[in-house]
């Protein structure tokens, strides 16, 4: 430790401190414009000179590491008088346009002049103008270079954070201007941290754009529904509108950071066909019931079912909070006596015999519920199965963060590629599935398939994984899509075990594309699976023994299932199908009782995200009038078969939930909710994780077969996203991205690719992406759901297609 | 630059030399000036294709490309004129009459310093200090450098200059 | 004048092929040291012969060198400053241009010294003579293995790579030239960690000037004592003056250190160029100028901090009775301004503030207060800039005021009487 004095208050700190961090932990206050924690320091605003007793200079605070004894003065004559020069010096050129700035009223400039500024400038000359007009550097970012004042924390965060290297600086001198290649942003994920990370009104949200003051905006601070990173936002709503989303660098688990979906995709909220009042299927047309008769016409049908020995099914969106899914399967289970719950009908690898137990057996025995900081701090990060980038894209800034901050090494296998390829000492495509075939190689001494790329892969990584002291698995999900499902969760506990054995730190987090996956199966929405991950019976399930009631609370199953998928199937056959949900979508239409849900944004509750922290939601205006919310039509249904009702606000839901989940809701670095779920009986069984890996064919796709993957983008978090306005903006035509092989790009200008599949076909323009391997062919899960006729995958993860690519140019051509 | 050339064009015609540059440097981002200089004598400019080909020839995001284009000054980022004026304005020829040169140039030329005569013939550009200051005042026409000036040399050398029809070679 | 060194073959019109520098003793240092010297021992010699770099701040080179860590597995390199821009000098160009071989040995000892491998030469675009002719000296070098694989058998490689600058002073500046190599916009970079630890992509580096290398075939060459006993003891070894401006005799001149600035312009400058000198500036466009009465000032490191100047690239400007110095101050001012990297707030937004008033005085349309704000602006800018550009352009146009504001006041008078 290093002794200094600060404005006369000794302070020990860590050699390697800088005068600032130091001066933070006393609450002194030294203002900064170019600093901005996880950026490189760049130093160059100089507001943050302080006095260092014996050099003759100041100091930049920022970037001045503290020395032993060091005595420094942070607020002497000198230095308040240099701060006051500075202050002047800056506003000389700043065009002081405060009233009609964005900016006003949450400005760094402005609060840093009101307090350490002389409230008058001796600069009377004419100043500086670039331009008169601002420029739309694209949909969501507007720049007005005169009130830019260099600090250049957008660029950095642009490269060092998000990796897009979209912004730079044209020009030098006065003439310094943040722009992109030709004033617009090639390359932009529109994420937006540019504009949050902007000290002044220089960069500028277009949706936000003139729509309100912040001082007129009613504030709430909640968590995103995206993805499972689950940062914390915060929403900005004038009289019930929502205006804009923002986000702190001093909460949650991405601080300042935020990405498309979750800065730009919180209008989603306002987005959609709302279901307004309970309604039942008359001579095949929803004709308005009350609520009444819509909870006594499902209480009716469930008790015949009941009674009938018939069976009953639910589905639950990953979207539904952790309160909202412990009801849900209580109504399942303790009302309805069924255990048929789903928490997601895309893993269609769940459904295969010996899944969930492994999967129960992953996520009891070896998931890390610990802050996903400390897991970066591994040596060795390992990404499996997933594009971050794009479904977790927060999750992949603070990765590309970490990486570049420290002395570790990325590998990443995986289906698609991603945006941190680049910063991978190795990477690979990977077909999903596959991830048990790699995860098998890496724990032979000498990997033993000869010519294959998996192989060669594995040899590359090893000598690395093998000096490291520590290792971190973040696994992607989609490897649950496929029937390799439990082969892969049983790889995924072997060499957690086989690492571990080697007396390494090993690290296991999973990259849930949804925001609640792991709530709701903690949550017991799982067949066989209670709350708390306790065993309890599992119903059969065959085509045979279809439901004769299925409920379905959020989710889409008649979207997101093939025709022959038997979840699908379920619903198509039911003799009754019970829709609760906010908003229309594919299975209300269907229904045969549709109940208006209450949406994210208008309840209270938690969620559960990738690092099993459980996090809040709150409701960011009123929810409807004269409605009841989803909780309590649980209840209404519950006495309508004689049964009480229970608790429906949050708070008291965790009494319950902790009574079956011990140790719900604690999180930290010490909580290890590994040992409280260990108890609940899924012990380390020898027979399963010994069951061999069933290699999947290596199949030589030849001609023009492709296998099809899935998933979310930057902008779609599956049909959620089309809620929103913006990101549909954004990213409105379908398109089918891959490789077209040899050939320069310009060639296939133009060229549209069609998808074949058992007579059914998706056509769209061609995306080119000469990061996927050949025999992949990649669809946004929105539009391949979308559209009348398309390509269903039957439980066949990833699906062969053929492939059919043709433009003007050229006619239909193979590839 | 001519709207016919094409990204394709322009990336042929840089290849051999841009990968030459870049065997020089641990890195490719490295070879960005490099780059930037061989495109600037083949087309006498560099703008927003000359970028995006550089960009794809290294492998670089663009907009670094377009960064350095535009914070070095010897970059031009429109089309010059068949010669180049520099005049030296700084401090040393200032003192032994830059600026009595600069307005006859002006003069003769019928231009603004900045600009290109009607006929494509010269642009009038004034620069900081050459590194000449010995033979200070300095004009640097194209690539080459004129000292010891006085107005009666600089119509000497106009006039030679106009029967010239390409620049010289750097 | 005593025995030319660097400038002893400077009229030969073949002074650059290889065959007359080696006629003339070039390339014996190199053999010496590398039959020798061990690095260290090199090191050390140009540490005890006192020689300090010739690029501006005078920094002792064998001690820069020192600071490279021995125990870094990290690749060297050695980067040539000749980026020559700093108004008034011209000496780095004279030398490429008429005698670059001394400039190529210089390098080969320099790199064997800290073990460098690639070294990049970064000489100013605008040099094109400068440029052939030093990679002219290069491949001849190699043709007669002083470059290359395995120098004279010595087991020491080395490449020079030639690297242009694209018009930007700040280039000059040894964090922003390393940038510019990286091929990033030249604005400087934090320091610590300096280059000599992590410099050029991060690796251990040293900078050098072009006049401080090409010294040292000649330190090796005729030894530590020779070079010991030219100028000052604290100054020592041949050194090039720039003299230029409003001095009858303009030129290259090699002087020991420790002259007087007024025997420098009136001996060898030949004078003023109208009636008498006024003031002059010792070393480049950010040296302070010194008002004639302070002309016994010696022209060395030492002695011109002391006086509050500096000796910087050498570069000396006289300015005569006809040279208005509001407009010096102007003309410098806009210098700086337009070379602003614009990274820090001072220098970026400061010095076009300063130059916009001092317009406004030149033409007329000064006010009462003018010369405060520019006070106020120099005062903001210098010792609180990122680097030292800025620090040099408050500086210089502080000694302009400081000495001269009575030149100042009455182009302001008129005016503020009128309105
Ligand atoms: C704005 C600025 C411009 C500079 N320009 C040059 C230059 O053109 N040539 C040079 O050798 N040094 C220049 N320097 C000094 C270099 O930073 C560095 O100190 C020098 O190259 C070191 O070489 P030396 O130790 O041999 O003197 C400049 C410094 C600054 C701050
Ligand atoms: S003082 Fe600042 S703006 Fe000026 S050149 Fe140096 S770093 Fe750039
Ligand atoms: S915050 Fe330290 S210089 Fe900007």
């Amino acid at each position: 430790m290093v002794t200094i004095t600060l404005d006369g208050q000794q302070i020990e700190v860590e050699p390697g401190t800088t005068i600032l961090t130091a001066a933070r932990s006393l609450a002194v206050n030294i203002p900064t414009f170019c600093y901005q924690e996880r950026l490189s320091i760049s130093a160059s605003c100089r507001m943050c000179l302080v006095e260092v007793e014996g050099r003759n200079k100041l100091e930049p605070a920022c970037a001045t590491a503290v020395a032993p004894d060091m005595v420094i003065h942070s607020h002497s004559e000198k230095v308040v008088a240099t701060r006051e020069d500075m202050l002047e010096i800056l506003l000389a050129n700043h065009p002081l346009d405060c009233p009609i700035c964005d900016k006003g009223g949450e400005c760094e400039l402005q609060d840093t002049v009101f307090e350490h500024g002389k409230g008058s400038s001796r600069l009377r000359d004419f100043k500086r103008v670039f331009r008169e007009r601002d420029i739309e550097l694209n949909k969501v970012i507007v720049f007005n270079a005169n009130r830019c004042i260099q600090c250049q924390r957008c660029v950095r965060i642009c490269e060092e954070v998000v990796g897009d290297v979209a912004l730079g600086t044209a020009e030098r001198g006065l003439d310094s201007e943040i722009t992109g290649v030709g004033n617009s942003l090639k390359d932009c994920s529109h994420c937006g941290n540019c504009i949050e990370v902007c000290p002044v009104g220089a960069l500028m949200s277009v949706p936000y754009r003139y729509k309100a003051r912040p001082w007129d905006l009613l504030e709430t601070e909640t968590t995103c529904n995206m993805c499972g990173t689950g940062c914390s936002l915060t929403a900005q709503v004038r009289d019930g509108e929502f205006k804009r989303v923002k986000s702190s660098l001093d909460t949650g688990i991405n601080g300042e950071l935020l990405c498309a979906k979750g800065r730009f995709g919180f209008d989603a909220i306002d987005g959609g066909d709302r279901i307004q009042q309970p309604m039942m299927r008359v001579n095949g047309a929803h004709v308005p019931v009350s609520w009444n008769e819509a909870i006594r016409f499902i209480a009716t049908k469930a008790r015949v079912v009941m009674e009938s020995g018939g069976g009953i099914q639910g589905h639950i969106s990953p979207r539904e909070n952790n309160e909202t899914a412990y009801m849900f399967q209580n109504l399942m289970r303790r009302v309805f006596g069924s255990q048929d719950i789903h928490a997601s009908t895309r893993f269609s690898g769940l459904r295969k015999a010996g899944a969930i137990e492994a999967l129960a057996h992953v996520v009891t025995g070896y998931l890390d519920r610990k802050p996903f900081k400390s897991v970066l701090q591994a040596e060795c990060v390992f990404l499996l199965g997933s594009n971050v980038s794009q479904e977790n894209p927060v999750s992949g800034y603070l990765l590309r963060s970490a990486i570049r901050g420290g002395n570790k090494s990325l590998f990443i296998a995986s289906s698609r590629p991603c945006g941190l390829d680049d910063l991978a000492a190795a990477s690979m495509r990977l077909l999903p599935g596959n991830e048990a075939q790699l995860l098998g190689l890496l724990m032979q001494d000498e990997p033993k398939m000869a010519n294959n790329p998996i192989n060669g892969f594995v040899s590359v990584i090893q000598p690395t994984v093998a000096r490291a002291d520590s290792i971190a698995f973040l696994i992607g999900t989609e490897f649950l899509r496929s029937s390799l499902a439990a082969e892969c969760l049983r790889k995924i506990a072997q060499v957690v075990d086989y690492f571990k054995a080697q007396g390494k730190t090993v690290y296991l987090q999973f990259l849930f594309d949804r925001p609640n996956q792991l709530g709701l199966w903690d949550m017991g929405c799982l067949d066989g699976i209670a709350p708390g991950w306790q065993r309890s019976a599992s119903s059969p399930k065959t085509t045979e023994n279809l439901p004769d009631l299925t409920y379905i609370l959020g989710s889409d199953p008649l979207r997101n299932s093939a025709r022959d998928d038997p979840a699908a199937l379920s619903q198509q056959r039911s003799t009754c199908l019970v829709v609760h949900t906010s908003h229309y979508n594919k299975s209300a239409e269907q229904a045969d009782v549709l109940l208006p849900a209450t949406p994210y944004g208008e309840e209270s509750g938690t969620y559960t995200n990738n690092e099993g922290r459980v996090q809040v939601l709150r409701p960011v205006r009123e929810a409807a009038q004269n409605q009841p919310s989803t909780r309590q039509v649980f209840n209404l249904i519950a006495q309508a078969l004689g049964q009480g009702a229970g608790p429906i606000g949050s708070d008291q839901l965790h009494v319950p939930i902790a009574a079956d989940f011990p140790g719900f809701g604690s999180f930290g670095d010490t909580a290890d909710m590994r040992m409280a779920a260990r108890t609940s009986g899924w012990p380390i069984s020898e027979g399963d994780t010994d069951a061999p890996v069933i290699l999947p064919e290596n199949i030589d796709v030849k001609g023009r077969r492709r296998y099809l993957i899935t998933g979310d983008n930057l902008f779609q978090s599956g049909q959620y996203t089309a809620r929103s306005g913006v990101l549909s903006s954004l990213d409105a035509t379908p398109y089918v991205e891959l490789n077209p092989g040899p050939g320069p790009d310009h060639a296939f200008e133009g060229m549209m690719v069609t998808l074949v599949s058992s007579g059914n076909s998706f056509t769209a323009p061609l995306k080119i992406n000469r990061s996927f391997d050949k025999q992949t062919v990649f669809v946004a899960e929105r539009f391949l759901t979308e559209g009348g006729k398309a390509i269903h995958f039957e439980g066949e993860y990833p699906k062969l297609v053929d492939v059919v690519i043709s433009g003007p140019e050229k006619r239909a051509s193979q590839v | 630059m001519s709207d016919a050339r094409s990204l394709t064009d322009i990336k042929r015609d840089l290849a051999t030399g841009v990968r030459q540059m870049r065997a020089r440097y641990p890195t490719s981002r490295s070879a960005i000036m490099p780059a930037l200089e061989l495109a600037q004598q083949k087309y006498g400019q560099v703008e927003g294709l000359t970028y995006q080909a550089v960009s794809e020839l290294l492998d670089v995001p663009e907009i670094w490309v377009f960064e350095v284009a535009s914070f070095y000054s010897l970059f031009d980022r429109s089309q010059t004129g068949r010669h180049h004026l520099r005049l030296c304005t700084n401090l040393s020829c200032m003192l032994r009459g830059s600026d009595a040169l600069m307005q006859h140039l002006q003069n003769r030329l019928a231009i603004k310093s900045g600009e290109t005569t009607s006929d494509g013939a010269f642009t009038l550009t004034d620069v900081e200090c050459l590194g000449a200051c010995e033979m200070a005042p300095v004009l640097m026409v194209d690539a080459r450098y004129h000292g010891d000036l006085t107005t009666d040399k600089l119509d000497v050398l106009l006039a030679s200059l106009a029967g010239q029809p390409t620049k010289e070679a750097t | 004048m005593s025995e030319l060194v660097l400038l002893k073959n400077i009229d030969n019109p073949d002074a650059s092929r290889i065959e007359t520098y080696e006629k003339s003793g070039g390339y014996q240092g190199l053999r010496t040291v590398l039959r020798d010297y061990d690095p260290d021992q090199v090191i050390e010699t140009v540490k005890s012969s006192n020689l300090r770099g010739r690029g501006g701040a005078g920094f002792p080179t064998g001690l820069k060198w020192s600071f490279v860590p021995k125990d870094n597995p990290l690749p060297r390199y050695l980067c040539c400053n000749a980026d020559e821009g700093e108004p008034g000098t011209f000496k780095d160009r004279i030398l490429m241009e008429r005698d670059p071989h001394q400039l190529i040995e210089g390098m080969v000892i320099a790199a064997y010294a800290i073990g460098c491998k690639t070294a990049y030469l970064y000489i100013r675009g605008e040099y094109s003579v400068s440029i052939e002719h030093c990679q002219q000296a290069i491949d001849e070098a190699h043709a007669l293995g002083y470059l290359g694989q395995n120098i004279l058998n010595s087991g020491h490689s080395l490449d020079i790579h030639i690297h242009k600058g694209a018009g930007a002073y700040i280039c000059g500046e040894e964090t922003a030239l390393l940038e510019s190599i990286e091929g990033k916009r030249g604005q400087p970079k934090l320091k610590p960690p300096f280059p000599a630890v992590a410099g050029l992509y991060e690796c251990p580096t040293v900078v050098n000037n072009v006049e401080t290398l090409a010294c040292l075939p000649h330190l090796f060459r005729r030894g530590e004592d020779w070079f010991s006993s030219i100028g000052p003891k604290d100054a020592p070894g041949p050194k090039l003056f720039g003299l230029s401006g409003h001095v009858r005799k303009p030129g290259l001149y090699e002087l020991p250190m420790g002259m007087s600035l007024g025997e420098m312009l009136e001996v060898y400058g030949g004078g003023a160029l109208n009636g008498a000198f006024k003031a002059a500036i010792p070393g480049g466009v950010s040296a302070p100028m010194f008002p004639s009465d302070l002309f016994d000032v010696k022209m060395d490191f030492g002695s011109l901090a002391a006086a509050g100047s500096m000796l910087g690239s050498a570069a000396v400007i006289g300015l005569d009775d006809t040279a208005s110095i509001p407009v010096v101050a102007r003309r410098i001012t806009e210098f700086f301004n337009h070379e602003s990297c614009g990274k820090c707030t001072p220098c970026r937004e400061g010095l076009t503030w300063a130059a916009k008033i001092l317009r406004r005085i030149e033409a007329g349309q000064g006010q009462v207060g003018d010369v405060e704000q520019l006070a106020m602006l120099c005062g903001g800018i210098f010792g609180k800039s990122f680097c030292a550009l800025g620090d040099g352009a408050a500086w210089a146009l502080g000694a302009t005021i400081k000495h001269f504001r009575h030149e100042f006041d009455a182009l302001i008078a008129p005016q503020t009487m009128v309105s």
